[in-house]
């Protein structure tokens, strides 16, 4: 009898337990704009982020900042900051992935990276250099996305992507993700919020939210 | 006695977190909530996903309002009403107590007005808690979100290592009672579950310290046939225990509002906003505790239709509620400590 109603019991509030257990979910808005550095081999060199933030997580990231209280925000000031938020990207991929035939091109570490503050919004903007060049061609995809949505990245329709460098004629496509469905969001949301690289069984799934941007050279 | 031991254990915790806790967002500001694995399925799914959805609705609205806040008093009660919002839907998602007051109640059987003040009170320590720290923070000291980042973390360390401290206190004594109880049949209809407890142990007992006496509303002692739909209740220094565990780490949404708040010097209504939410929140939480006192009840009334079941239900309830607890401490503890 007892171990009847204890299993009850115990089951009970395990699913109690499993159902209160909860998931992230946006935190943060960021703004994205995409540079492409394509050389005269038209080869891909390198990647350039720019994220602008939203009012609200800009304004709690720069408080305590101002260190000459002078209402404004130097780069010196704003070095430590980049500096805190490198070390902690480098645990998310830096939410860049560059592939090519679905093979995962290998990014150096972030350089260049700094903080802007205008208008109330953080701009974070850095360069990821390939540490080999990748021929441009149809296989060759740059992703820039949270697979855990814990940023929600918007990129505009158009001006969403550039490319830059010694390549002329070259032009990029941004294809936007798809619009979250309630299954890729369950799908997404059984993803452990501390496993950072997602299993490959599992990009499918995120593929959804993926910014996903191509580049075709003449 | 156990206070102490709480503070000595709290402190212990803070010093052993003194080492850089890898700060756990990805831009190493801004407490995220805490990352809990499991994923959502089953029926509650696509309610759950919409509130997320409506979380980030009126996050957004709150926010813009914010942002575009004239002194008007209109303003400043639709502000509230976003908050309010805010509130509901932000404490559907991780964090905030639900677990742990859900799991405590069922481990104590409160009854649904203390399971309900439970939720209020530990809705406004958290927000409390925000109010404090941003203060602090922005005022007395030059501190930067990153510090601030730390402390949280060290404050939501200290947290997991209260909730661990009382699922332990609440296994130990719940396990007690288990073992004293095993085997035996149910007391006659009529008795009492003080002398239930009390008879045959050579110590003085469970309730031993009301010694003899006359049963009655005051006694705290519970006719053995309500003991499975209500169970005994705690004090409220255990009560307290609770509260404190889950309302020492602030709500991350009234962090972020706050500041923002402060930044468009906007102190007063962004404090009262903060308050709005924690009202939202703290009806969030309550819904919750009282589905756990209900589905107390409820179980009882199965468990009560076999003879001699509800005494033993009670006590295995119990029992889960107190594992639920511990292991929820522990899981979120060992989970901030490792990663």
């Amino acid at each position: 009898m007892i171990s009847k109603t204890g299993v009850i019991a115990f089951a009970a509030a395990s699913f109690l337990a499993q159902v209160l257990a909860a998931e992230a979910h946006p935190h943060v808005f960021a703004d994205g704009h995409v540079v492409l550095d394509i050389d005269d081999a038209k080869e891909l060199t390198a990647v350039r982020n720019e994220w602008t933030f939203d009012k609200p997580f800009s304004s709690f990231a720069v408080i305590g900042l101002d260190k000459n209280h002078d209402g404004k925000l130097e780069p010196s000031e704003l070095k430590p900051l980049a500096e805190t938020s490198m070390k902690s990207l480098a645990g998310y991929h830096f939410f860049t992935w560059v592939t090519r035939n679905d093979a995962e091109v290998e990014l150096s570490t972030p350089r260049d990276y700094t903080y802007r503050f205008a208008g109330g919004r953080l701009t974070l903007r850095f360069s990821m250099p390939l540490k080999t060049p990748a021929p441009i061609g149809d296989d060759l995809k740059v992703e820039v996305f949270d697979p855990e949505y814990f940023v929600a990245y918007t990129f505009p329709e158009q001006g969403a992507l550039k490319v830059a460098g010694g390549a002329s004629g070259c032009h990029g496509t941004y294809i936007p993700p798809k619009p979250l469905d309630d299954q890729i969001m369950a799908t997404l949301a059984a993803i452990p919020a501390e496993q950072h690289d997602l299993p490959p069984a599992l990009e499918d799934a995120a593929v959804g939210l993926a910014n996903i941007f191509t580049v075709k050279c003449p | 006695m156990r206070g102490q031991r709480t503070v000595l254990a709290l402190a212990f915790f803070l010093a052993a977190s003194g080492a850089a806790l890898a700060a756990s967002s990805p831009f190493g500001i801004a407490t995220p909530d805490s990352p809990a694995g499991g994923g959502i399925s089953g029926p509650a799914a696509p309610l759950y996903l919409a509130a997320i959805r409506l979380q980030t609705l009126f996050y957004q609205k709150l926010t813009s309002g914010l942002d575009a806040f004239s002194s008007d008093r209109h303003a400043g009660l639709w502000l509230m009403a976003l908050s309010f919002l805010y509130g509901i839907f932000h404490a559907v998602g991780p964090g905030h107590g639900k677990a742990v007051i859900s799991s405590f109640v069922l481990a104590t059987g409160e009854r649904l007005r203390q399971a309900v003040l439970m939720s209020l009170l530990a809705s406004a320590l958290q927000a409390v808690s925000a109010i404090a720290i941003i203060f602090a923070a922005t005022t007395l000291f030059d501190t930067t979100a990153a510090q601030i980042t730390l402390l949280t973390d060290k404050l939501e360390l200290g947290s997991y290592g209260l909730i661990t401290l009382l699922g332990l206190n609440l296994l130990v004594s719940k396990g007690r009672l288990l073992a004293h109880r095993w085997g035996r049949v149910q007391g006659p209809s009529g008795s009492f579950a003080c002398e239930e407890v009390a008879a045959g142990s050579a110590s003085p007992g469970w309730f031993g310290r009301w010694g003899s006496h006359r049963h009655d509303a005051a006694c705290g002692c519970l006719p053995v046939d309500r003991l499975a739909t209500v169970g005994l209740g705690t004090s409220w220094r255990e009560k307290f225990q609770a509260i404190l565990s889950v309302g020492l780490r602030p709500c991350s949404g009234a962090l972020i509002v706050l500041v923002f708040a402060l930044s468009r010097h906007l102190a007063l209504a962004g404090t009262m906003s903060v308050l709005a939410m924690a009202a939202g929140t703290a009806l969030t939480v309550s819904f919750f505790a009282a589905l756990s006192v209900l589905a107390r009840g409820f179980l009882a009334r199965f468990a009560l239709s076999s003879a001699g079941g509800g005494q033993r239900f009670a006590v295995g309830l119990e029992l889960a509620g107190a594992c639920a607890v511990f292991l929820f401490g522990a899981t979120m503890l060992c989970g901030l400590l490792v990663s």
